[in-house]
């Protein structure tokens, strides 16, 4: 499994990498180590509301019988946080998270909130229990600079590299 | 049950549910992954004491981080609250430079009905 070089910005410098069965265990470690990294960091809180969300959706979405493995990298840049995660995804299933994503990078803050509230209010949940929150708050938290790429992997599947950017200037 | 008082995790936060005095506090980190089975002794707890309780629910949320399955949770600990009937206030705490937190309570706020104050701490 290979990064898409728009993953690994020339101008960054690798703070964190992960390449393995990410299982709640793995989920908790990610996390408390992710935190280590960011301490005293700009925006750490912020990033790491986006890094629970990203490692635990690979945790949510891991085959149980380890047959694909998940990354996880976390690059910080001059002026930005960019965290990219990378896991196998059934070919039917790509099409949606595409349109879905798509549509959520098409509304502005305040439409975004609003979206956010009627998702939080309603009493829809997922299979996780997000009830469709978890995108919306990424994209939310990075001010819309989510990308998503599909990449081919094994058959009737791709690999969806999912990329969120916090920029400092958002703080 | 009569009270609840759980000590926090790196997952989940410290929790306070007493009726003398009527509170019902969480405390830290909320990002288990399974929200659901965490927050079930609460809604229990609140669904055995706020019809029963005449006093004033102090409802004091102070978290650092929490999950979108757990905000899930927390909304709907706060809706059975609102649907009881029960007197009750939010006092939702969040560090003054933490904007996400501070938009998570007025989210809340504009969609439950229960009096809401939200509160500007210096660090948590």
């Amino acid at each position: 499994m290979k990064w898409p070089t728009s993953a690994l910005p020339d101008d960054g410098r690798v703070e964190f990498a992960f390449h393995g069965h990410v299982d709640e265990a793995t989920s908790a470690l990610l996390i408390e180590q992710m935190e280590r990294r960011l301490a005293n960091s700009p925006l750490h809180r912020k990033v790491m509301r986006v890094v629970i969300e990203l490692v635990q959706n690979l945790h949510h979405h891991s085959p149980a019988d380890h047959s694909h493995e998940s990354r996880f990298l976390c690059v910080r840049r001059p002026n930005a946080w960019v965290m990219s995660t990378a896991n196998v995804i059934a070919s039917d299933k790509a099409q949606a998270l595409r349109e879905r994503i798509d549509r959520l990078s098409a509304l502005n803050a305040d439409e975004l909130r609003a979206e956010h509230r009627e998702h939080l209010s309603n009493g829809n949940r997922t299979a996780h229990g997000g009830g469709g929150v978890g995108l919306l708050e990424i994209h939310r938290k990075s001010s819309g600079e989510v990308h998503l790429e599909f990449l081919p992997s094994l058959n009737d599947s791709q690999l969806s590299v999912f990329t969120a950017e916090i920029h400092f200037e958002h703080g | 049950m009569a009270e609840i008082r759980l000590k926090g995790t790196a997952k989940t936060p410290e929790v306070a549910c007493t009726l003398d005095p009527f509170v019902l506090m969480l405390s830290g980190r909320s990002i288990p992954e399974n929200s659901i089975e965490f927050y079930q002794t609460m809604m229990t707890w609140v669904e055995e004491h706020c019809h029963a309780q005449s006093g004033k629910l102090d409802i004091k949320i102070r978290l650092e981080y929490f999950n979108t399955s757990s905000s899930k949770c927390l909304m709907d600990l706060l809706k059975r609250v609102e649907k009881s009937g029960a007197s009750a206030e939010v006092h939702w705490y969040y560090e003054e430079e933490d904007e996400d937190m501070l938009e998570a309570g007025e989210d809340y706020d504009a969609i439950i009905d229960i009096p809401f104050k939200l509160i500007a701490t210096e660090a948590l």
